[in-house]
């Protein structure tokens, strides 16, 4: 709470948890992002995935711009964008799971239970994003009847009797 | 009192902050009576205005009964009900003499600041950002009122709150951007933008005498009312701008273009549109100018180009070339409010033009974070929301 408020409750809040979701998973998108870009090759030896240490910094890059739009104001494609690189994500790493290596296959199972995790709440945080942000469809109101001339007026935009109105070829002087 | 504070990007919160004091001879304490949620005021929720600071009451469009006055305040009593510009006014400095009221020399006390940045810092304003003063804003049960004398409009009794508050920013802002087009009875007045500031713009290109005024939106709910007042519609999901525009002006294009959107054009299948959103999304660019680029282009040439929508940066590919070689007039500005109000009241008292038509929402203030959204949404139809503290 800022110094100079007295009291406030969560209730009169504009944020939505779906958009404290976002920021929350772009920030950890920022988290993961440092992690692929700084220390491919110690995950990648974390779990198996030995080779592919170019594929992991590129998954920090797009970790990097999944983060940046899950805290902007269009947060919705960028949790969906998140989600979808959460799949990719466990894909690649599901290739891992062939490993000899007992340590490094447990390792991955819980990676792969982490990412499983992280598509779940991602999912969901753009579903409710999308939903908080649409508009009911076919419920416009038609407001045809609020012209704002509380006297008559012609049908036409010209000529309409206002006090103002210009003559031919002559700019309406300012006020 | 409870106010709205700013706390963050699509954060806008419900609190109890400290009552405002006199600080200042010249100040005066207003109590409010209604407030309302500016278009501009989304460009603070989505903090793409810079200087924003956690714990900032916001709102610039207000009204209030008079409650307190210092000492040096001559022109303003206990009990006078008044509407208060957004632009703070010293009314003695060379730019308030001359009527540029949002470039008051005096009112903004993040001048040095403003100058570093603007080159020549602009007015002070109500629940905007530090660059412009940081002016605590009238989403509030009270509102110190800086330079009182030169910074409020005394309404009529005989006027519903409904009918005068928009006296403080979106009808002479409307008004001030059909007026810098210097309407002929031959013009065409093509208006970007629906909501409020363009609805009141709409109606001031009428009154001023425009032979055809076409508005450009998305929102069906928007055009109709933009349709009420008489002014052809372009959906621009549904039919090129372009196109519709030029067969609507005999292959001439308009003669005068209002940008009445700004920096948050709608990202539709424009290209451009979706380039600029990237770019905020990935925060390397502040605005997304569509609208401006539209109208360089279809503008016809010689013509005009008014822009009441507010931009806050730097803009990336505009065609001034385009612009250039067709001789185009470019005329734009925060509102110099209280040029316009004398004879806008007047307009308003003898029945000439009710404001209130723009108004879909009126709730409680505590309402006011959530409403924030609804209007940012454009959901349940919403053009206005005016709050009652």
């Amino acid at each position: 709470m800022n110094p100079a408020t007295l009291s406030g409750g969560r209730a009169d809040r504009s944020m939505t948890w779906g958009m404290r979701g976002a920021r929350m998973m772009g920030w950890a998108s920022f988290g993961l992002a440092a992690a692929f870009v700084l220390a491919p090759e110690r995950i990648a030896r974390t779990f198996g995935l030995e080779g592919k240490e170019n594929l992991i910094r590129a998954f920090g890059a797009q970790e990097l711009l999944a983060g940046m739009g899950s805290l902007s104001v269009d947060a919705a494609p960028a949790m969906w964008s998140r989600a979808a690189g959460d799949v990719v994500h466990i894909g690649t790493l599901a290739t891992a799971l062939r490993s000899p290596d007992e340590g490094r296959r447990r390792n991955v199972a819980i990676g792969l239970a982490a990412l499983v995790g992280f598509l779940a709440v991602d999912t969901v945080i753009a579903a409710r994003l999308g939903s908080e942000r649409s508009r009911a469809k076919g419920e416009q109101r038609d407001y045809s009847d609020r012209s704002g001339f509380p006297k008559s007026r012609s049908p036409a935009a010209g000529g309409r009797g206002g006090r103002q109105e210009a003559r031919e070829g002559e700019p309406v002087p300012a006020q | 009192m409870k106010a709205l504070v700013w706390h963050g990007k699509e954060d806008i919160r419900h609190e109890t902050v400290p009552d405002p004091e006199i600080e200042d001879d010249r100040d005066a304490i207003i109590k409010v009576t209604s407030c309302a949620i500016c278009g501009s005021d989304l460009h603070l929720f989505h903090n793409l205005i810079p200087a924003m600071m956690p714990g900032d009451i916001v709102g610039h469009e207000m009204m209030g009964e008079v409650v307190e006055v210092g000492r040096g305040v001559s022109k303003l009593s206990k009990g006078d009900r008044i509407v208060i510009p957004f632009t703070i006014n010293c009314d003695e400095c060379d730019q308030c003499r001359r009527g540029n009221f949002s470039l008051c020399e005096r009112s903004n006390r993040n001048k040095e600041m403003a100058d570093k940045l603007y080159g020549h810092a602009p007015a002070g304003l109500f629940g905007y950002t530090h660059l412009t003063g940081g002016y605590p804003g009238g989403q509030a049960e009270y509102l110190r009122v800086p330079f009182a004398d030169g910074t409020h409009i005394k309404v009529p009794d005989s006027l519903t709150d409904e009918q005068v508050l928009f006296l403080g920013d979106i009808f002479p802002t409307g008004w001030q951007a059909a007026v810098q087009c210097e309407i002929e009875r031959s013009d065409t007045v093509a208006v970007w933008g629906a909501g409020p500031v363009g609805q009141m713009a709409v109606r001031s290109a009428i009154i001023l005498g425009a032979r055809q005024v076409v508005v450009i939106d998305r929102l069906q709910e928007r055009l109709s009312m933009a349709a009420a007042a008489g002014a052809e519609t372009i959906n621009f999901e549904e039919e090129s701008v372009v196109e519709r525009l030029d067969a609507l002006t005999g292959g001439k294009g308009p003669d005068k273009c209002i940008d009445a959107v700004g920096l948050e054009a709608h990202a539709a299948s424009h290209i451009d549109s979706v380039m600029d959103r990237m770019k905020q999304m990935t925060m390397t660019a502040n605005d997304r100018a569509h609208v401006l680029r539209e109208m360089i282009y279809v503008c016809r040439g010689g013509g005009t180009l008014s822009i009441p929508g507010v931009y806050s940066g730097l803009i990336d590919k505009v065609p001034f070339g385009i612009a250039m070689n067709k001789g185009l007039t470019f005329r734009m500005g925060q509102t110099h409010v209280r040029r316009w109000t004398d004879d806008l009241t007047r307009r308003i008292e003898e029945g000439e033009i009710d404001p209130s038509f723009v108004i879909t929402h009126s709730a409680p203030l505590e309402e006011g974070p959530g409403l924030y959204r609804t209007f940012r949404n454009k959901q349940d139809s919403c053009v206005k929301v005016v709050l009652k503290p």
